[in-house]
């Protein structure tokens, strides 16, 4: 059985719109979890055997009327053996229409054709116009639902049919299948299934936005992390298990702490891929917490996951495996706490000639075949810098224009005389920008007696020479 | 006195067959142990466990290349080539699709340089320590083995290098005996390359090499004046160290990978 709960235009109400439809589907969830929207005033629910709760048909439809009458709603209800007899029926005039089971066809013949058309109103009054109901997570058009029902597509017919004399359901529904389908083909015999008041496909119904969210209340107040690990772990432990069975991952955590001093101490944990591993769960929000202490003993803790479809992974026999996103996850927090902020991740070059100059990325490598089908092979050594990245002063003699002797103040660093030289080349930018970001740079490779190679410059600014790496 | 020469003889092979008997029955007990890899008669890594430096010279000497699973290390004074083969290590790495974590101690890595060595930046995960003074060392050399050891926890890194090269000795001296230990325990059976860039040789695992750069070097220089006198590289005298092989003797050459520049 299947209950429709139709709430017409004319009728007096002062909610409208959203606010209308959400109580619409917040009434049909109170009463089945099944629902299915059908418009912004039209709503099917699945009353399959709910009779042993709500009672018999007719009981159950002034209970929905009563109950939408304490809302300030005006709504009609249609209680039918099938999705479309409930739908045709509440387009009638009367207010609560019951129709038993396998007469759909009888207690509609007496309707006239017009509902059709009344439905398919209702239906397209929101075509391609999203709707969000309190309960559902994301936004739906009601064209994906309720007009791949047949309503809107048979519309079209509806004036051959009337001009043919045919004024009711019943009519219709009476001519010989055959005939209409040799002179309206599919459309007809889809039509007049629409008028005996027949599905063609099952209740879709709407997705339940579900709250995952775990909490536990603690006897005795707890301090340090180490016993939050445990609570953590009683409370991840459901909630990831939830995520899973809905297949779904965290993609952002909501940590709640309720602390002793009635304070609340909440963290928000925004992941670069949605996890579900409670372990790793747990020791991202112990890392958060390491670095964010709460201020005194924890009475509560609530975790609230914002979910996101879980990511699927297709391997490959053909491509090397990377670090999955979820260890990376957790390497990367950690090492951020250990080494700093921006100071891990894959370099990425800048569009610039200036030396050093370089910006991080987050490290994210992606699953691809080898460039290569050969290993690279023979390709020989070639030299790199070892850069300081504070370049290091220097003291540099020069004779002739030339330098002859290095000396710096670290022991480790350049020092020594100058066997051999080339140079300088010069470079320089940003002289458009503002003074600080300047550099103009005399830079040598120099081979002092030391043995080491290095790249010095003469920093045309401040006069001032520095040593900017070692050839390596 | 008279010696009974084939009772000397039959005590002789009893005593050789016995000698086998019992080095195999240690060899079996060490490999029960998962201390059988420092053992010279233990069977050589399948090709499949040993992945190309990038460099054929180098390779050949390293028996295929360098051990997956085992920490090797790249030895050197100052432009010795330690960071070139340490580039070409990666660059190799990269170019089989592998993701490479480098822990820079000292934060010397230079992205411009090494991309023109080959290396794809995109898959190197960079852990930067911080350029610091002689006596903070100690502390970025510590951050630098605890940022080693989350790393070793995630699998899948083809390569994990370690930078200490710019260590002063005598706070590397401090790291207790066991880090090594630690390391190569660490990725001992994964299919990660371990590999210590250091100026003095600290500690490779028994299945890893040490590849000892600039045991002579000359530097290589082109043009005959100061004023079109360009850097062309080093000429490195290298000598390849492990376990189960005898040591190596190679000559590198690194070239400039620098574009060509002009003369003010």
């Amino acid at each position: 059985m299947f209950a429709c709960l139709y709430h017409p235009p004319r009728s007096t109400t002062s909610r409208s719109g959203l606010d209308l439809i959400n109580t619409l589907v917040h009434l049909a969830h109170e009463h089945s979890p099944r629902v299915e929207v059908h418009g912004p005033d039209l709503v099917v629910m699945d009353v399959h055997g709910l009779k042993h709760v709500w009672g018999p048909p007719r009981e159950m439809g002034e209970r929905l009327r009563r109950v939408a009458a304490e809302r300030d709603l005006g709504i009609r209800v249609a209680v039918a053996g099938t999705k479309m007899a409930a739908l045709l029926a509440t387009q009638g005039r009367c207010e609560l229409t019951i129709i038993p089971s396998h007469a759909e066809a009888e207690a509609l013949s007496t309707l006239p054709i017009s509902v059709v058309k009344q439905l398919s109103k209702a239906q397209t009054s929101i075509l391609g116009r999203p709707i969000r109901t309190r309960r559902s997570s994301s936004e739906r058009t009601v064209g994906s639902v309720a007009l791949s029902s047949r309503v809107v597509s048979v519309l079209m017919l509806l004036p051959v049919v009337q001009r043919w004399g045919v004024r009711t359901l019943g009519e219709l529904a009476a001519l010989p299948a055959n005939e209409l389908f040799s002179r309206l083909g599919h459309g007809g015999l889809e039509f007049q299934r629409i008028a005996r008041g027949e599905d063609s496909r099952p209740l879709v119904p709407e997705a339940v936005a579900e709250r995952f969210e775990e909490t536990v209340t603690l006897e005795w107040p707890i301090e340090g992390l180490e016993l939050l690990s445990f609570v953590l772990g009683r409370v991840l432990d459901p909630l990831c298990a939830h995520l899973k069975k809905r297949g779904v991952a965290a993609e952002r955590l909501r940590v709640r702490l309720t602390l002793v001093s009635r304070q609340t101490h909440e963290r928000t944990l925004r992941f670069p891929t949605a996890v579900s591993d409670p372990n790793v769960l747990r020791t991202l929000i112990l890392l958060d917490l390491d670095a964010h202490p709460p201020s005194t003993g924890i009475d509560r803790v609530t975790v609230v996951a914002d979910p996101v479809p879980a990511r699927t992974r297709q391997f490959s026999l053909l491509e090397r495996a990377v670090p999955s996103a979820e260890s990376l996850s957790t390497l990367l927090v950690r090492l951020t706490v250990l080494m700093g902020d921006q100071r891990c991740g894959s370099p990425a070059l800048v569009d610039t000639h200036q030396p050093g100059v370089f910006e991080m990325c987050p490290f994210a490598p992606k699953s691809h075949p080898p460039k290569h089908e050969q290993p690279r092979v023979g390709t020989g050594l070639l030299s790199v810098l070892r850069r300081f990245r504070h370049p290091v002063s220097a003291r540099v003699t020069v004779e002739h224009g030339y330098p002859v002797r290095v000396s710096t103040l670290q022991p480790n660093s350049a020092n020594g005389r100058v066997v051999t030289c080339a140079g300088p080349w010069r470079s320089s930018g940003r002289w458009w920008m503002p003074s600080y970001s300047v550099w103009d740079h005399d830079e040598w490779d120099v081979e002092l007696s030391d043995g080491g190679v290095y790249r010095i410059f003469r920093d045309r600014v401040s006069k001032r020479w520095f040593v900017e790496g070692l050839m390596d | 006195m008279e010696i009974d020469q084939p009772a000397e003889l039959r005590y002789n092979r009893r005593t050789k067959s016995e000698m086998n008997t019992n080095i195999a029955k240690l060899e079996s007990l060490l490999h029960a142990k998962s201390l059988g890899d420092s053992l010279v008669s233990s069977r050589l890594l399948p090709v499949e466990r040993l992945a190309t430096t990038g460099v054929s010279e180098l390779d050949k000497s390293l028996g295929g290349g360098l051990a997956r699973g085992h920490l090797s290390e790249v030895v050197g004074p100052p432009s010795s080539g330690r960071t070139s083969v340490l580039a070409a290590v990666i660059a190799a790495a990269t170019d089989r699709g592998e993701a490479v974590a480098l822990i820079d101690t000292f934060d010397n890595f230079d992205p411009v340089s090494s991309q023109a060595a080959g290396v794809d930046l995109s898959r190197v995960l960079w852990v930067r320590g911080r350029q610091s003074a002689p006596r903070m060392a100690f502390h970025c050399i510590d951050q630098a083995v605890k940022a080693v050891g989350l790393v070793t926890q995630t699998d899948r890194f083809g390569v994990i290098a370690v930078d200490f090269a710019e260590a002063p000795a005598q706070a590397l001296r401090r790291l207790p005996f066991t880090t090594w230990l630690r390391l190569a325990r660490a990725i001992k059976g994964s299919e990660t390359i371990g590999i210590v860039v250091a100026s003095t040789a600290m500690g490779r695992s028994a299945g890893g090499h040490s590849i000892v750069l600039g045991v002579s070097r000359s530097t290589q220089w082109s043009g005959d004046a100061t004023q079109n006198r360009v850097f062309r590289g080093i000429d490195i005298d290298t000598r390849v160290e492990s376990t189960r092989y005898p040591s190596y003797q190679l000559r590198l050459k690194t070239h400039d990978s620098r574009p060509t520049t002009h003369h003010f």
